[in-house]
């Protein structure tokens, strides 16, 4: 089967449980909004394909509950992800509290290098606001990643916030698959040094292949 | 430095370089008083966790009865010696896997069990660098270190949890150590596959307990050549099979007196199925004696040569495919063909007035759940029905005492409901736990079955019954308080019922057949995780094995399925079908799981003909929603079912999964004390995935043996 794609990312959607994340990501998936929706229970993923600077992007979005209790399920997932979007709700103070919860839940779970972004959803009930968009702001910048304000009703910045962070991530790839390819490069002039030494210089030791090899399983998370 | 020096060191652990049995022990080099003491590296060679130091020396007085690890080392310098090391937890670290834990964790019921399950090398714990600072400085004084060769015999006691060492000089107790977690078999065990011990004459006659004699260094590498040659195995392997090997090697083999065997082949002590842990399933040669614990029974090799017989009528390309399922085969073999079970009519009211007596009372309850087991219900005696499936009423109860019942129970739940309606603004501000339960509840009873006419539209009333239901829930068991799940499973009770206080309490019967799915640790999720799989890889072993095969047999696509009782799956109507056929616990309490393993079986071919990896297996199962036929479901459940329980060969593990009685163990593998074989089976998480020998476990020893064979094979013929 030919690949439709050039990349195939996965990102996971994680946040306070009714903050809208499986709206958010059904506006982006279907553009469609539904008012009877239920609780997510487990776990699912949809997915949508975009194209930046004509590359094919297959994004793999996975969805999760988001009660406490269902962490230890969830975690599981966290592992692949290249990309985490962070929600809260704009009207639920408590939402976005524990979006530092959800930060220490990252860092204990997913890979150390995966790219997040912050988003307050239901920015169109701008009257039960709680949450003012300078103090999102302020948090993402605390975090140093980037920050939106969505609304999966309204359709507000979720197309945009889904191609910035895939847009990063690609970045990201790119520039690592440089370093690989430096990197490659690299080994086999070691390795051709190391089967001929050269005369007087000094002799090239395993292990420092080996050091080699924890940087390259550090970087090959493509 | 010292820092450094550990860092590094686990960090060459990280990269694969060294193995676990070269992390040992970096001792001193100054040598003192204690020059007779080992020095250099040690090398672990079986170590167990959570064994607590029972009798010893006087000096060892302080750690009596304290928890620590059992470990064999061997130390090369000056000269190679073994010893056996008993040191305290406090000095033990273990090494932090929580990050590398590819998977959840194992299945660990027992409460306030530590990390420390550690079952030889399973878990990664590794003693820390004695010496290498002052506090383990401090630890290594009370290391108990005793000369193996000191030692006469070891007695396993007390149903396997201890160990006792007798000394050489006067066979008098040595120590005496207790296994806290699970028992010493595998600490014995893997003392007996390396040789340093054998079980010896006397334990035969001993009193309920096995005895091994402690061999000294010369006899360990005479046990290991012999061991090394593999003629028990050749023995044992040839007999029952066709023969392709010469028949004057076969005779030659056969005269091979059994005292060259090591005496481990003669006689295999007390096996329990939770010793079969991964650490014995690694592909070492040891493993043979594996190979001869499940042959000696004969029915592993028989059945596999028989189903070798059978694949060597067909055409090559058939028997082909076959061998490499042959696996499949043996187990479709083993289990008895599956017969047509068909659904009849749900219980109808006529039907159910004749179970009446005139005071209410009803007679033959299992008969009427068995006819709801059978075809379910009516609609119009669902509310009441419902209520003693959910042991909200009883089936002896007299129309007075029904009545009185449900006044008292009303009253119960008003008082409940009055608990939450009066807290106050403050009182709530400083209770989080309440707060948050009921923030939760608020978010959910929107979002649920609002599709559903009963609870559609703004303002339903209903909703606050939902609600109000729910936070008395949290009032009568505060500890589960309210989960995600929760509200799918009262909505539908709620809309048979109307009645608040009749759904309240027929939704605590509920509650109490599935509270487990909702603890805090997910505890009941992953057991029921490992019995699906269990279930699976006897009645679908080629979906099994395609799931083994493509990392998917963790089963996590059916959270959904088992967390809500396939409420998602089906449309309501279907639900309430398949929610009362499951209350009736018939034919056993696990029916549940059956049902997943029907759904799976009708997906079988789509997931295997479209190579399904685990995210599109996922996909899938999500997406079944709505598309599946409850009726067939419940038929091919009800008759894989029957499938199993006809299956004479069915292990013991899944016979506890489906409610079937257990069988004894083994002749003459019975254990000395009459011991509850129910409570062998619990007491471990490991027991869930690890019990028995698996066919595929059979498989790989059977593919061992052979290994073995070959290699034995190709020796004679040098």
């Amino acid at each position: 089967m030919a690949k439709t794609y050039d990349y195939l990312f996965k990102l996971l959607l994680i946040g306070d449980s009714g903050v809208g994340k499986t709206c958010i990501l059904f506006r982006f998936s279907e553009d469609a909004f539904n008012t009877t929706f239920i609780s997510t229970i487990g776990i699912d993923f949809k997915i949508r394909t975009i194209e930046l600077d004509n590359k094919k992007i297959k994004l793999q979005i996975w969805d999760t509950a988001g009660q406490e209790r269902f962490r230890t399920i969830t975690t599981a997932y966290y592992r692949g992800a290249m990309g985490i979007m962070l929600v809260y709700d704009i009207t639920q103070e408590k939402s976005f509290e524990n979006i530092k919860n959800w930060i220490r839940n990252i860092e204990e779970n997913a890979a150390a290098d995966v790219e997040k972004m912050l988003l307050g959803n239901k920015c169109e009930l701008n009257d039960k606001r709680q949450v003012s968009k300078e103090r999102g702001e302020q948090l993402a910048i605390e975090y140093g990643i980037k920050f939106m304000e969505t609304s999966a009703k309204a359709s507000i910045n979720v197309e945009e916030a889904f191609l910035t962070l895939a847009s990063d991530i690609k970045a990201k790839t790119e520039k690592r698959m440089v370093l690989y390819k430096v990197f490659l490069f690299n080994q086999c002039l070691l390795l051709q040094e190391a089967n001929n030494p050269p005369k007087g210089g000094h002799q090239l030791k395993l292990t420092e292949i080996r050091t080699k090899d924890s940087w390259l399983s550090r970087c090959s998370l493509l | 430095m010292n820092e450094s020096v550990r860092f590094e060191r686990c960090q060459q652990i990280q990269l694969g370089v060294l193995t676990e049995s070269q992390v040992g022990l970096d001792m001193p080099t100054n040598g003192g008083p204690e020059s007779e003491l080992p020095q250099g590296t040690g090398n672990i060679l079986c170590t167990h966790d959570g064994v607590l130091l029972k009798k010893a020396n006087a000096e060892h007085m302080t750690e009596m009865n304290t928890s620590g690890s059992l470990s064999l080392v061997e130390y090369n310098l000056p000269r190679r010696r073994l010893y056996l090391e008993w040191q305290p937890n406090d000095s033990i670290m273990i090494a932090d896997d929580s990050q590398d834990q590819g998977d959840w964790a194992l299945v660990d019921r027992i409460s306030g069990r530590t990390r420390t399950t550690s079952e030889c090398n399973a878990f990664n714990t590794k003693p820390i660098d004695v010496g290498s600072n002052g506090n383990a400085g401090n630890a290594r004084n009370r290391i108990m270190r005793t000369l193996l060769d000191d030692l006469a015999a070891v007695e396993v006691r007390h149903r396997g949890q201890t160990l006792r060492f007798l000394r050489k000089s006067d066979n008098g107790l040595h120590c005496e150590f207790f296994f806290q977690h699970g028992n010493a078999d595998l600490f014995v065990r893997s003392m007996r596959q390396q040789h340093f011990i054998e079980s010896s004459e006397s334990s035969r006659s001993g009193g309920g307990g096995e005895e091994y004699a402690i061999l000294n260094t010369e006899n360990q590498k005479l046990k290991k050549t012999f061991a090394e040659l593999d003629i028990g195995e050749i023995k044992a392997s040839t007999l029952p099979r066709e023969s392709w090997l010469p028949n004057k090697l076969v005779g030659f083999l056969g005269t091979i007196p059994d005292y060259v065997q090591p005496s481990a082949f003669q006689r295999s002590p007390k096996s329990r199925p939770s010793t079969l842990i991964q650490g014995d399933r690694q592909t070492s040669p040891d493993n043979y004696q594996f190979i001869k614990l499940s042959g000696s029974t004969n029915s592993a090799c028989s059945s596999n040569s028989q189903s070798r017989g059978e694949s060597a009528d067909k055409s090559p390309a058939d028997s082909e495919l076959e061998n490499l399922n042959a696996q499949d085969e043996k187990i479709v073999n083993n289990l008895p063909a599956r017969q047509s079970v068909y659904r009849s009519l749900p219980l109808s009211e006529t039907l159910w007035l004749e179970f009446q007596m005139p005071d209410g009372r009803i007679l033959e309850c299992e008969r009427i759940k068995e006819l709801i087991f059978r075809g379910g219900i009516v609609p119009s005696l669902r509310a009441e029905v419902w209520k003693y499936l959910l042991n909200y009423y009883q089936w002896s109860d007299t129309q007075l005492e029904r009545i009185e019942r449900r006044k008292q129970k009303s009253m119960e739940y008003y008082k409940m409901k009055a608990q939450w309606l009066a807290m106050t603004q403050a009182q709530e501000s400083n209770f989080s736990g309440y707060r948050d339960r009921k923030c939760q509840i608020e978010k959910d009873v929107k979002r649920t079955d609002r599709t559903q006419q009963f609870f559609a539209g703004e303002d339903n009333p209903n909703l606050a019954l939902l609600q109000g239901i729910l936070m008395t829930y949290v009032m009568y068991n505060f500890d589960l308080g309210y989960v995600q799940g929760m509200s799918d499973l009262l909505a539908p009770i709620l809309e048979i019922q109307v009645n608040e206080v009749d759904a309240f309490w027929c939704f605590v019967g509920f509650m109490d057949m599935v509270f487990t799915n909702f603890d805090i640790d997910q505890a009941g999720m992953k057991t029921q995780f490992a019995q699906l799989r269990r279930l699976l890889e006897v009645a679908n072993a080629p979906l099994f094995n395609y799931m083994c095969n493509h990392d998917s047999d963790n089963m996590y696509f059916c959270f959904r399925w088992l967390l809500v009782w396939y409420k998602r799956e089906f449309d309501n109507d279907d639900v309430l079908k398949l929610w009362e056929c499951l209350w009736t616990r018939l034919p056993c309490a696990n029916f549940h799981l059956l049902v997943s393993v029907a759904i799976l079986d009708q997906e079988t071919s789509v997931i295997i003909e479209r190579q399904y990896e685990f995210t599109d297996i996922l996909k899938h199962i999500n997406e079944l929603t709505g598309t599946i036929d409850l009726k067939r479901t419940l038929e091919t459940a009800e008759a894989i079912y029957l499938q199993l329980k006809a299956s004479e060969a069915l292990p013991n593990d899944i016979r506890h999964i489906i409610g079937e009685p257990l069988l004894p163990p083994a002749a003459g593998e019975a254990p000395a004390d009459g011991e509850d074989e129910e409570t062998a089976y619990s007491d471990d998480g490991f027991d869930e995935l690890r019990a028995e020998m698996t066919p595929e476990e059979k498989r790989r020893n059977q593919a061992l043996l052979e290994e073995a064979f070959e290699r034995s094979m190709f020796m004679n013929h040098i």
